[in-house]
């Protein structure tokens, strides 16, 4: 586990994004940054090195699929990690993300460990590829 | 024509007169009680809509407040684990048999430590409760506004009172179509103004 790999938490409340950023901290990644919606974590992502994003998907201005898309379309962004965290099961919500490149999926509410879980399952993957 | 006949026409034209007298005068007390639902539910919706918002802040407020007790909490947490740490090391320098009834000690408190982070983290996640009952709460506002912005729609084009000019009246149809694609656009500037113009 790298843990000075950084964090990108995006969700459009902050008490969902200081859940996140705690699990995490005891995950063990130390280094998290927030974005309150789509277009603020563009901005952030291109400001900054980010390693790994977590969205929500419902957020005004720009939704976490719209963010997804908008990543996976920037040459300089698309090989950076996604994870959707959010309220929405439907199986077509599902297929969406995955059709836009989604790494994993995360229905609320969910544990650290599930978190954690899925982090890792991401990382792997990746490693492996 | 003779006269058997204009009566017979005459008495026909009163029947079909008072039938129309009948369906006029059912038809504008249908809409005398209408005026009414549209402006009591023009008052009531936006009254609910401001409920559901302030629950909504009361939940975040919450959360907000217990989130930062428990990152307190986590703090002291960590702190007790640096006391144990210490803890360990000083009874390094004890006789064996001291350390025998040491370790055991140690074993109850560094699993009480555990079970208390663990517990620590689960408050956590379940906290994500806010966020979930925050997204459904949205959906009924954005809901509410959208039936409030239809009820204006109705009695903007039914103008009970006739008082609205039809180039404001027009405007005022387009400005609720925007609430349409984006619910949460209708503001209480523009339902108070659509009421102001109908007299409400």
């Amino acid at each position: 586990m790298d843990e000075n790999m950084k964090f990108l938490v995006v969700d459009d409340f902050g008490t969902m994004r200081r859940i996140i950023k705690n699990i995490l901290l005891e995950i063990g990644y130390k280094n998290v940054e927030e974005a309150v919606d789509g277009q603020n974590a563009l901005e952030k992502m291109r400001a900054g090195k980010i390693d790994f994003v977590i969205t929500d998907w419902n957020m005004p201005n720009m939704s976490g699929i719209e963010l997804l898309t908008a990543i996976r379309q920037d040459a300089a962004l698309k090989a950076i990690p996604v994870l959707m965290v959010t309220a929405e099961a439907a199986k077509d919500n599902v297929v969406n993300a995955v059709q836009a490149g989604v790494n994993n999926y995360i229905v609320k509410p969910f544990t650290a460990a599930v978190l954690k879980e899925r982090i890792d399952m991401v990382l792997s993957k990746l490693k492996g590829a | 024509m003779g006269n058997e006949d204009w009566n017979d026409v005459l008495k026909r034209i009163k029947d079909e007169l008072s039938v129309l007298v009948r369906f006029v005068d059912k038809t504008r007390t249908g809409l005398d009680s209408l005026q009414t639902t549209v402006k009591l539910s023009s008052e009531k919706f936006p009254e609910a809509s401001r409920q559901l918002s302030a629950v909504a802040g009361e939940l975040e407020n919450a959360a907000n407040n217990i989130i930062a007790l428990l990152e307190n909490l986590l703090m002291e947490h960590e702190e007790a684990q640096d006391v144990i740490r210490s803890l360990h090391e000083w009874a390094a320098g004890l006789s064996p048999e001291e350390k025998k009834k040491g370790a055991a000690l140690f074993g109850k408190l560094e699993g009480i430590s555990n079970s208390m982070k663990k517990d620590l983290m689960e408050i956590f996640s379940s906290l994500s409760f806010q966020d979930l009952t925050g997204q459904k709460l949205k959906k009924v506002v954005e809901g509410l506004s959208i039936v409030e912005s239809k009820l204006l729609e109705l009695a903007i084009n039914f103008d009970f009172n006739d008082t609205i000019k039809l180039r404001d009246k027009k405007a005022m149809l387009n400005e609720l179509k925007e609430v349409a694609n984006e619910p949460m656009k209708l503001n209480q500037d523009v339902v108070d103004k659509i009421l102001k113009e109908l007299g409400a």
